[in-house]
């Protein structure tokens, strides 16, 4: 397993609604087959009581296409 | 369950690729970070394998950094010189790089040689001193190591 630690940040855009971002290592880009940027599925599945486990995965190519059409 | 999908942007800079994804929300909330001013979040990069297709396939796990596993290292305790009773290293964590070059983080006990060499050089320091003080308490008037050598001419 391999760990990184990045900063996510958080800003309010002038309509007031909260924006997160969080960059990404070019290894985990790598790690996923996205080192030339695409999209990804952010899946948030329960763990325990309170807790969660928040997963990134690269989007199917069949899903990804049709994101883009539309 | 809930799934949403993002896209990682790339900006190319003379340094090297910059990638970033936003995070909604609700994830934020998941992270339990909504509140504050962001914050740390580890990324792991995790091989699982896919029952359908047969095949290992890497993906990356969110987590606050906080609920992690927090990596340390073993300090000289400065504490030792008042008290000699109290352990002589004791934990110390290692902040988090999150500047500068793209590296992988430890979890738990982390070894840096040059950390382990400035730490042993104080220790051996304090036993050096330690000593001193032990002689000049049991050889309070001076010590002798054998006698004078006698002089040959």
């Amino acid at each position: 397993m391999v760990r990184f630690v990045r900063t996510l940040q958080h800003r309010v855009t002038p309509h007031g609604r909260d924006f997160y971002a969080l960059s990404i290592p070019p290894q985990v880009a790598e790690a996923l087959n996205l080192k030339a940027g695409g999209s990804v599925d952010i899946i948030v599945s329960p763990v325990k009581k309170s807790m969660f486990e928040v997963t990134l995965k690269p989007t199917p190519v069949e899903l990804s296409q049709s994101l883009k059409e539309v | 369950m809930l799934r949403f999908t993002r896209t990682i942007s790339v900006k190319h800079h003379p340094s090297g690729d910059h990638y970033v994804l936003s995070i909604p929300r609700p994830v934020a909330e998941a992270l339990n970070l909504h509140e504050e001013e962001g914050g740390l979040v580890s990324i792991e990069i995790v091989n699982k394998f896919d029952t359908h297709k047969k095949e290992v396939r890497a993906q990356a796990v969110l987590k606050a950094y906080r609920d992690g596993p927090i990596p340390w290292r073993e300090a000289f305790n400065l504490a030792v010189w008042k008290d000699p009773s109290v352990d002589t290293f004791r934990p110390v964590v290692v902040p988090p790089n999150t500047l500068g070059p793209s590296r992988p983080t430890a979890c738990g006990k982390v070894v840096d040689i040059h950390a382990s060499l400035r730490e042993s050089r104080l220790a051996l320091q304090y036993l050096q001193a330690m000593r001193k003080l032990l002689k000049r308490k049991m050889f309070p008037h001076g010590y002798k190591r054998g006698p004078k050598p006698k002089r040959r001419w």
